[in-house]
């Protein structure tokens, strides 16, 4: 626990360095490659905002690398709760053109989530996969698509399993460019 | 320093993690969020920076808030003004992005909202002196947010859907400008979005009496059914999807200008004349 806090602190004094530019090599890179993309602050750590939940914290500390890969986060979350073999949908229109992530976090540590992306007919899509851990601090996962034509998708989560009995309260983000 | 990078490690692959299809009840069941279903007007303008290349500066237009005491008006307003500080934002105009951030404030202040988002506008105010561009648009977004969560706050919900439906209107309006401009048409796939019409339309539709008192509601209902009917029914040809554009941005600008009309005040000056590609935006 101990242990944990003293990561979390870590990583959050980093975000806050980089956010100071402080750290500036990766910083300069991210704006040329991205047509002068300044990376903005990252939304937890604006103090006029609501206070997160820890599951949006947590999700908003991973989405973090995607903010300063040239993406901007939007400015919701989804958040719900989930019991194990339960599954909730999301409905979402994504536009031709742009690369979209969705970030999902919740606090319960090491549950196995199935994140699926469906096309208007309901068929699942292939995504782009990939494993962020904000500080190995409960569970992440975030999928990302360039959607090949607008239109309305659905985003799925499923609790599939977890070494403990509580239920997955958890947040999504998404984020696009 | 290195350990703590590390652990935000990502790993990238492709996969596909089911092959099961949805059902129709879960396809139903699907949860709508305002923040996160509807795309904001700057995510409609990001993909149409993909596709085409507008010239930004010919789009911004001088944007005065309604004078009015109907709260759905000023509802609908702040949905409009909110899409022109995208344009705005795309058109690196500092000063028509602090015009707008002040437009903003003052219909929020009509609506009784303003005390929460007295330093959004100064934040605006400050990115803007420093053209500080991305920090802008995410600050217009949060402060759209900030405006919609105060509604909800004073239980005053059905309004978020107004300023959400203007919003995206702004958002068709333009794009339908610009796409009309280019000869290829190019552009045209991002705004294929019938679905989000409907859904608009339908949340105007189960609004309570009170607020849709006024009329506007109903045009507006019926502006988005027809923008929803035209994008499906738009044909391959190119020249039956010049004439479907033509008619949505046709339709569009003129409910944009009414929202924005004061009713002691002639309709904002829309530019509903279809744009051909020798006058490109």
């Amino acid at each position: 626990m101990k242990c944990r806090a003293i990561i979390l602190c870590l990583v959050t004094a980093l975000l806050l360095s980089q956010r100071d530019g402080l750290s500036e090599a990766p910083e300069k890179k991210v704006a040329v490659e991205s047509g002068g993309i300044q990376p903005a602050s990252p939304q937890f750590l604006d103090p006029s905002l609501p206070i997160p939940t820890e599951a949006h914290r947590l999700a908003l500390l991973s989405a973090h690398s995607l903010n300063r890969e040239g993406f901007r986060i939007r400015d919701g979350e989804w958040a719900s709760s989930l019991h194990k073999g339960e599954a909730d949908f999301l409905k979402l229109t994504l536009l031709e053109g742009n690369h979209y992530w969705f970030v999902m976090a919740s606090p319960v540590q090491a549950a196995t989530i199935r994140m699926t992306l469906y096309d208007s007919h309901g068929h699942p899509v292939i995504c782009e996969n990939r494993k962020e851990t904000a500080g190995q601090i409960g569970t992440q996962k975030a999928i990302g698509l360039i959607p090949a034509t607008s239109g309305q998708y659905y985003l799925g989560i499923k609790f599939l399993d977890s070494p403990s009995d509580q239920s997955l309260d958890f947040s999504l983000v998404s984020a696009y460019k | 320093m290195l350990v703590l990078l590390s652990l935000l490690s990502r790993e990238v692959h492709a996969e596909t993690s089911t092959n099961e299809a949805m059902t129709a009840s879960q396809m139903q069941g699907a949860v709508f969020l305002d923040s996160l279903s509807m795309p904001s007007p700057g995510e409609v303008f990001s993909a149409l920076n993909k596709n085409c290349h507008p010239s930004w500066a010919s789009l911004v237009t001088p944007s005065a808030a309604p004078v009015s005491t109907d709260r759905s008006q000023l509802a609908l307003g702040v949905g409009v003004l909110a899409a022109d500080g995208y344009i705005a934002v795309q058109a690196q105009d500092g000063q028509q992005v602090k015009n707008i951030g002040m437009e903003i404030m003052a219909v929020a202040k009509s609506l009784g909202i303003g005390k929460n988002l007295m330093s959004r506008g100064n934040s605006l105010i400050e990115f803007a002196k420093n053209s500080a561009w991305d920090s802008l648009a995410d600050e217009l977004e949060v402060t759209e947010s900030e405006v919609k969560r105060t509604m909800v706050e004073q239980k005053d919900h059905a309004l978020v859907t107004l300023t959400s439906a203007a919003a995206w209107l702004r958002g068709i309006d333009v794009a339908t400008k610009i796409i009309l401009a280019d000869d290829s048409l190019r552009g045209i796939s991002v705004i294929r979005q019938p679905q989000m019409a409907r859904q608009l339309s339908s949340q105007i539709e189960e609004l309570p009496e009170r607020i849709k008192r006024d009329g506007l509601d109903s045009k507006l209902i019926k502006c988005l059914d027809s923008v929803a009917v035209n994008l499906e029914t738009m044909g391959n040809l190119p020249e039956e999807e010049r004439l479907s554009l033509q008619k949505i941005h046709r339709e569009s600008a003129l409910m944009v200008g009414e929202i924005m009309a004061s009713p002691a005040l002639p309709l904002r000056k829309m530019e509903t004349g279809i744009p051909t590609a020798s006058s490109k935006p």
